[in-house]
């Protein structure tokens, strides 16, 4: 184990540029794709930046502290990756240009400098306490207010609108310019679809947990084959088909209808075939007897956690039933929420209807190469459940698809601070930055700490960073400046923020932008107050508190 | 962050436009190391926890398990004596260059004019410089003319290696041969170690 110096910030904004530059060649509407192939011949195309930053090679600890600080961001809100490397950088850019006297920084460029590394020390604390201090507040009462709410529309084709910019300007960002604009359809039908605005909160959240079950992933087709489907698609065959006409009912079975002759552990002692026989005849009955009760309560579909036996298939097949075996035991629980019921685990409970649930239909689907089951369920208190079958040509670009859209449904409709309301946007193309710019500034002349004022300016100049790589690919050089002094002169004129970017409009969540600031912020904080970097050549266990109790 | 501004204010001036060039030399040298580091890391290097010793950048390693830095190994390769990032010197002769290009054309003022337009104070005129002007990191030595014994003995070593050529054309018995290409390497060797003693 030997230990070093903490790496000076020199190498900190080295590690931080070269990060960028790699994150940067993704970012934009413009941004381009990166081609992965292993050796074992797997390929994977993605611009998602937290899939690019994991699939490097990094054995500097900054690098991977830096990483594993993105990755925890991008789970919690779903986005972010490179927007959080590039201010990370800039700000870093920004703490090494003012790190002590601006001669002394210059003269010692790049090497350890005692006094720069105090200096770094102190700006992460400061920055920590300007956060709390003077971010919160400014953006609460300045950048706030002019943010317009997605559910506060009136009319519900102005709330449709505004979702789809929404979802528009995300999709851009995800999946590139060619098929935002149909999954931003398809997710603002997706939301529509559901009847979410009864009980949005507790539908969102419940599409958000559930959504590994509520969508299908099939390789094979273009991504425009994608579509929403009513119901449920349970990913198992029909081991029995029966076609059955109209609603019928269902039973979700945790256990097997035939009886275990034994238990494990248990000896099974037989004296005489006639013995073995009578045990035969017994079990034989038993199984007639559960499925006809499961006749009696009228129930045609059987959807079993566990593998039934041939007894059981073939009786209910007599019964016309459809079985569907060997199911997950999530999307099981999704079934019993969605349609009200509770699963059968003990069989002394069959003669009960509260296990019975009614679906509209159920009918084999075929998604690409895999035949599925598809349930109709019947709409309930606050919903109508729907579900997704994502298409994509290739593994990796399906998977994109189906993480944007995940990631689409937890960031941008559910995600909320104590700060600011869920649902609080503002148009697209930096509107966030230039506000949050604009009157971080105007606070420096209000304020008469130095200290404040250093911060206040690095934030700000840092902030523009990220409108600026985003002009940066489209055209002439001048773009970002242009677009900038015209927001600029519209704060000043007293215009509410309008539309800023010149291109398609869109829109982006403000909660969701102010948290990447946040995050980048502790994150910088922590780099900046390593004391010392320890190498070890074993893989670290970490012990949790109750592996110390 | 700049925490006892109030002391810094007398001190700090602006940075006069040789510094501002170095300045921006040496952002333009990051930015060129960044983008090198990037594409490397998208090839499949690994970035390694160690920097380099001679110019503290970051060491990456490829699949052969071979270090590699990008500074040294493609940015600094031959630019190194007149790139403004690296050299001070060089940067100020560049701004002296143009400053005298400038004050020949209009004419204005004598030599003393010239000199009194540089902001760094202490600087010496420009004929009192072998090559280069002085810089920040202090004067430049010139090259020193070559020390007589060590024409001597290149001399020498000149006429003992064509003399062990000769000999080696006309030789016939291996043994010989093989002794006098030693005697060739070792003249070789001792030419490189002269010469490297007349560099500074």
């Amino acid at each position: 184990v030997q230990q070093q110096p903490p790496a000076p910030l020199g190498a900190l904004v080295q590690v931080a540029e070269a990060l960028e530059d790699v994150v940067r060649r993704c970012v934009g509407p413009r941004g381009g794709q990166v081609f992965f192939t292993k050796d074992t011949g797997e390929a994977l195309i993605t611009r998602e930046g937290r899939r690019i930053l994991t699939a490097l090679q990094l054995d500097h600890p900054v690098a991977r502290a830096l990483v594993g600080c993105v990755s925890a961001h991008c789970v919690a809100t779903g986005d972010g990756a490179k927007s959080f490397i590039l201010l990370l950088a800039a700000l870093l850019r920004g703490i090494r240009a003012t790190g002590g006297s601006p001669v002394a920084g210059w003269r010692s460029s790049g090497q350890t400098d005692p006094c720069g590394r105090l200096e770094a020390r102190r700006s992460a604390c400061q920055l920590l306490s300007f956060q709390t201090q003077v971010l919160d507040a400014v953006v609460k009462e300045h950048v706030a207010p002019h943010a317009t709410s997605l559910f506060s529309h009136t009319s519900p084709a102005e709330a449709r609108r505004a979702l789809r910019l929404l979802l528009e300007a995300f999709f851009r960002g995800r999946a590139g310019q060619v098929h935002c604009g149909l999954l931003a359809e398809m997710a603002c039908d997706f939301y529509h679809r559901w009847n979410c605005e009864r009980d949005r909160v507790g539908t969102l959240r419940m599409i958000r947990d559930h959504f590994p079950e509520l969508h299908t992933s099939v390789t094979g087709f273009p991504t425009s084959k994608s579509r929403i489907l009513q119901g449920l698609v349970l990913h198992r065959d029909l081991t029995v088909y029966c076609p059955a006409e109209g609603p019928t009912k269902a039973a979700v079975l945790h256990t097997a209808l035939q009886p275990l002759l034994t238990e494990a552990d248990s000896t099974l002692i037989i004296s005489s075939s006639h013995q073995f026989h009578g045990w035969g005849t017994w079990v034989a009955g038993q199984v007639e007897q559960n499925v006809a009760s499961l006749e009696n309560l009228q129930v045609k579909l059987l959807l079993s956690a566990v593998k039934q036996t041939d007894l059981v298939l073939y009786h209910a097949k007599k019964a016309g039933m459809s079985v569907v075996e060997c199911l997950d035991m999530e999307e099981l629980s999704l079934f019993c929420r969605l349609s009200g019921v509770l699963p059968l685990t003990d069989l002394a409970d069959l003669v009960d209807n509260a296990h019975v649930a009614s679906v509209t239909f159920c009918q084999p689907v075929v998604l690409g190469s895999r035949r599925y089951t598809h349930v109709g369920i019947p709409e309930g208190r606050d919903f109508l459940p729907h579900c997704l079958v994502l298409c994509g040509p290739a593994e990796g670009l399906t998977n994109q698809c189906v993480s944007a859209f995940g990631d689409a449904i937890r960031e941008n409709l559910f995600y909320s601070n104590t700060l600011i309301e869920p649902g609080a946007v503002l148009p697209a193309g930096g509107a966030f930055e230039f506000l949050l710019h604009h009157y971080l500034l105007k606070y420096t002349s209000r304020t008469h700490c130095p200290d404040t004022q250093a911060a206040c300016r690095l934030v700000a100049e840092a902030l523009l960073s990220l409108p600026r790589q985003v002009y940066a690919h489209s055209g002439t050089g001048g773009h970002f400046l242009k677009v900038y002094t015209s927001f600029v002169s519209r704060i000043q004129s007293g215009e509410p923020a309008r539309p800023v970017s010149l291109g398609p409009e869109g829109l982006e969540s403000v909660a969701c932008k102010y948290d990447l600031l946040v995050s980048v912020l502790q994150c910088l904080g922590r780099l900046l107050s390593v004391d010392a970097i320890i190498h070890t050549t074993a893989l670290l266990r970490l012990y949790t508190e109750e592996d110390l109790n | 962050m700049a925490l006892n501004a109030e002391d810094e204010e007398f001190d700090w001036e602006p940075p006069s436009e040789a510094e501002m060039k170095v300045i921006q030399a040496r952002r333009e040298r990051q930015d060129k190391i960044s983008k090198l580091m990037g594409d490397y890391l998208l090839k499949g290097y690994k970035m390694l926890g160690e920097t380099c010793g001679q110019c503290e950048t970051i060491l990456l390693q490829d699949r052969q398990k071979k270090n590699y830095c990008v500074a040294c190994q493609e940015l600094d390769s031959d630019v190194d004596k007149d790139n403004p990032a690296l050299n001070a010197q060089a940067a100020l002769s560049q701004v002296r260059e143009r400053q005298l290009a400038a004050q020949d054309s209009p004419q204005v003022g004598g030599a003393s004019s010239g000199d009194s337009s540089l902001s760094v104070s202490g600087l010496p005129r420009p004929e009192h410089c072998e090559g280069a002007a002085s810089g920040l990191r202090g004067p430049l030595l010139a090259p020193p003319a070559p020390h007589p014994a060590v024409s001597c003995a290149e001399e020498a070593l000149l006429q003992k290696l064509r003399w062990a050529a000769q000999e080696l054309q006309q030789s016939t018995a291996v043994e010989a041969s093989a002794q006098l290409c030693g005697l060739i390497r070792s003249c070789a060797e001792s030419l490189r170690s002269l010469k490297e003693l007349q560099q500074p």
